[in-house]
């Protein structure tokens, strides 16, 4: 057992490609080993477009991770993105057998099936069906019912999909680079594992991880994920809009986001100018740094618009007591979560990875906190799998894994 | 849903021209009336000023003004709060209501963002519009340097207006600068504007009062602008000589209050109309209808204003582009594609026919029916031929648009927005 308590988590992001090797404790804590990095080549909109680069950059990551953990990587678990993914909320019913009366696992399978049953586009695959409330026999608020007395069983889920092709292909490139793939994770799910804790899940937050080439985001009201969403905007939209904005090359204009960038249109005072050097192949000028904000201000605060959008209009605001959680690289942009706080009317918070202990420097950076989150969503899924199958065994029931079926 | 007013139907037939009312609304309106007046288009229209300060009303050459909010602001204005604005025109709501009476169309403009023009001009809107009249709200967006707060009053201000009004035009004032010279004095470019705005409104009264062979009623407007949630466009241009026409469209195309950019591919349904002195004659006519019909991929409604009063030809270009879909849409229920259907065959070019019959002295009779007929055939097999697939036609846009590194990616859209674009483009945010 003690093998397999080491997990490794694979982000592959518009930005970088990132692997996290953890050590899962007996206790149900988390430690982190190391953490491998490399720069991305050929993704966009944290899908990929350029399959042998993004192969090059899978296998530079692992085997950075490899060399600082000291440790081998067979498996991986990977977390997956893209404006593809959609999510909906769906109800499934099952009635007990007169019979038997008391509910075990075989129902609680049942019932995430018949949730299951709705249409969704034919290339789609379901990637996540998390249970959100069970009910028997109407009786709400029922943590586990495995083990209860009813006739009916019923259960709301969350169901997150995608499009089959696009996440066999991230798997394909996974592969491609000499690991196997556990299981995916959508990148807002493994985000959430580790910047939420249960009190702020019971009060409800939203989780909102800025990235490079998207942004994911996930509700939790009441304990349970709500909705999550995907929207293909990201840092890479500021860095581009700045270089056409300003007329400054791309890599220019990464960096001058990262040193000067703001979001704050106010900052700026009239007349304040930054002055670029020249560079190779670039020959510097001067730049109004009222520019650079509003350029900045604008693209971020219609990316939050459009997020708090498509959240309000699936959920209550209201409900969300404990604030929005803004996590990912792209949080680390000045001023942003002022615009958040603006645009949500809500307490904004910047948070990184919380619930592991390891590194500081690795988990108290919000661009670690994906990978960091797929690892803690693998520790958090094993024990649960170990649970029903030790309980398989005394039931002498089939079960599967909690997977896309 | 657009309705035709009852007071436009009681009347008996042509008889009478519609009335026109313009109602300046704070500040920035009340110098536009007065801009109205002395560009002399103020015999035509009826004008009303509309105010909390009373010293910009005393100055005002306007025949008719309203003190608003003698309580409320005691005649000293409201000091940029929208509240105080609204709330001296719910006080003198009596008082608007009966200076509103009888008006066919009303025209309210003012200058969004402060406590007048953002407060009181939504609250006159309705009170128009309960009276049964077409309401055309024309209003200035202010420059952004001048501060979150005035840009967010007049956007909010914005929202309720063009949920009230039938026809919403604005004017965005950071574009001000781009129809002057860089170094044209405070006083010139303020000029330039408010004389864009001026024309503006003379355009929409010389549409609707001129008669001539296609008179444009309130229906035909009214047409236009029939899908609920669309952003209104307005164009006018005006040119003399002999390439009078190909220089009369170029110039309303490229008018500012059409928004540079923006594209007109998406508009749905346009009112083009031509006014001239009698003597335009039919391949003027072609050549102004063939360039707008490139432009714009909707349905065209032809008008054509004669009045031998006239110096110059002008095109006007009224469009709607956006917005949901037509709740009732008889010119939709034809099989357009199959058959070149005449686009002023419509239950609305009715009245424009009898008028044909009747006023039209001064064109020859021959030349007119002629002009009547294979004009809007033309324009109709123009637009016919637009609606064959071709896909090198769709992704014609006025301005080129950049998306930089995101070129050949696949783009992100959300409500038919291509969010690739940068959104200080989108959003027309001037960078200095």
């Amino acid at each position: 057992m003690a093998k397999d308590r080491l997990l490794v988590g694979l982000e592959i992001g518009t930005f970088k490609v990132c692997a996290v090797v953890g050590e899962a404790r007996p206790d149900g804590s988390l430690r982190i080993l190391g953490v491998g990095e490399s720069k991305s080549v050929g993704i966009r909109k944290g899908e990929i477009v350029d399959f042998n680069s993004a192969i090059q950059c899978v296998r530079d990551a692992i085997a950075d991770a490899e060399e600082k953990a000291d440790a081998e990587i067979e498996s991986v678990w990977a977390s997956v993105t893209g404006a593809h993914i959609q999510s909906f909320n769906n109800r499934g019913v099952t009635p007990i057998p007169e019979d038997r009366g008391e509910i075990d696992h075989e129902d609680i399978r049942d019932v995430e099936t018949s949730a299951k049953e709705v249409n969704i586009p034919d290339q789609n695959w379901f990637i996540h069906t998390i249970t959100q409330h069970y009910y028997v026999d109407n009786q709400e608020g029922v943590v586990d019912p495995i083990g209860m007395i009813g006739h009916k069983l019923e259960a709301d889920f969350h169901i997150v999909h995608g499009v089959k092709t696009r996440i066999q292909n991230t798997l394909r490139c996974i592969k491609e680079a000499g690991v196997e793939v556990e299981e995916v994770v959508i990148n807002s799910v493994a985000s959430a594992q580790v910047v939420l804790d249960q009190h702020q899940k019971d009060l409800g937050a939203i989780v909102l991880d800025i990235g490079g080439g998207t942004t994911d985001y996930l509700v939790y009201i009441d304990g349970a994920i709500q909705h999550s969403g995907v929207l293909a905007i990201g840092g890479d939209h500021i860095t581009n809009d700045i270089s056409i904005g300003l007329r400054i090359p791309i890599a220019r204009a990464e960096r001058l986001k990262i040193e000067e960038g703001s979001a704050d249109p106010d900052e700026a005072q009239p007349g304040d100018t930054i002055i670029l050097k020249n560079d190779s192949g670039f020959s510097g000028c001067e730049i109004e740094r009222a520019n650079l904000n509003r350029i900045i201000y604008a693209r971020v605060r219609e990316l939050l618009e459009l997020v708090r959008k498509d959240v309000a209009a699936h959920c209550d605001l209201d409900l969300v007591r404990s604030g929005i959680m803004l996590t990912g690289g792209c949080c680390r942009l000045r001023g942003l979560p002022q615009v958040a706080e603006e645009v949500f009317d809500h307490p904004v918070h910047s948070v990184a990875a919380q619930e592991v202990t390891g590194p500081t420097s690795v988990f108290q950076n919000p661009q670690y906190a994906t990978a960091i989150g797929v690892v803690k969503y693998a520790q958090l899924m094993q024990v649960e799998q170990e649970s029903t199958s030790l309980l398989g065994k005394l039931f002498g029931g089939l079960f599967n894994r909690r997977s896309h079926a | 849903m657009l309705e035709i007013p009852r007071t436009l139907l009681t009347d008996d037939g042509a008889a009478s021209a519609p009335r026109i009312l313009v109602a300046g609304v704070g500040n920035a309106g009340v110098t536009l009336i007065d801009r109205i007046t002395l560009a002399g288009f103020g015999s035509a229209l009826d004008l009303l000023a509309i105010n909390t300060d009373s010293v910009s009303l005393g100055s005002s050459v306007a025949e008719r003004k309203i003190l608003l909010g003698s309580k409320t602001a005691r005649g000293l204005g409201t000091g940029g709060d929208p509240e105080v604005g609204a709330q001296a025109a719910e006080e003198a709501e009596a008082e608007l209501a009966t200076a509103l009476e009888g008006a066919h169309i009303v025209i309210v403009c003012a200058g969004l963002g402060g406590g007048v023009g953002s407060g009181a001009a939504p609250i006159l809107t309705d009170l128009a519009k309960k009276q049964g009249a077409i309401v055309i709200a024309l209003a200035t967006m202010p420059f952004s340097f001048e501060g979150r707060r005035r840009v967010q009053q007049a956007a909010d201000a914005r929202e309720e207006l063009s949920k009230s009004a039938d026809a919403f035009l604005t004017f965005e004032n950071d574009r001000m600068a781009e129809l002057t010279e860089p170094l044209a004095g405070v006083h010139d470019t303020f000029a330039a504007s408010d004389k864009i705005l001026a024309e503006t409104i003379g355009a929409v009264a010389r549409l609707i009062l001129t008669s001539g062979p296609i008179r444009v009623t309130p229906a035909d407007l009214l047409a236009v602008f029939r899908r609920p949630g669309s952003t209104s466009l307005f164009g006018f241009g005006e040119g003399t000589g002999g390439n009078r026409a190909n220089e009369a469209v170029e110039r309303a195309l490229r008018s500012p209050l059409f928004a540079v950019g923006k594209s007109l591919s998406d508009t749905h349904a346009a009112l083009v109309h031509i006014s001239a002195t009698p003597d335009l004659h039919i391949g003027e006519i072609r050549a102004i209808m063939e360039t707008v019909s490139r432009h714009i991929d909707g349905h065209l409604h032809l008008g054509i204003g004669l009045d031998p009063g006239y110096t110059s030809l002008g095109v006007a270009i009224l469009a709607a582009s956006g917005g949901a879909a037509p709740v009732r849409a008889p010119i939709r229920q034809r099989p357009a594609a199959e058959t070149p259907v005449v686009v002023q065959e419509t239950p609305e070019e009715v009245p424009a026919e009898e008028a044909f019959e009747a006023p039209v002295a001064d064109a020859a009779p021959a030349n007119a029916s002629e002009l009547f007929d294979t004009s809007p055939y033309a324009v109709a097999k123009a637009a016919a031929a637009k609606k064959q697939p071709k896909p090198e036609q769709k992704t014609l846009r006025l301005d080129p648009v950049a998306r930089g590194r995101f070129e050949k990616s696949e783009p992100t859209i959300v409500g038919g927005e291509d969010l690739d674009v940068p959104t200080f483009l989108r959003q027309k945010i001037k960078l200095r």
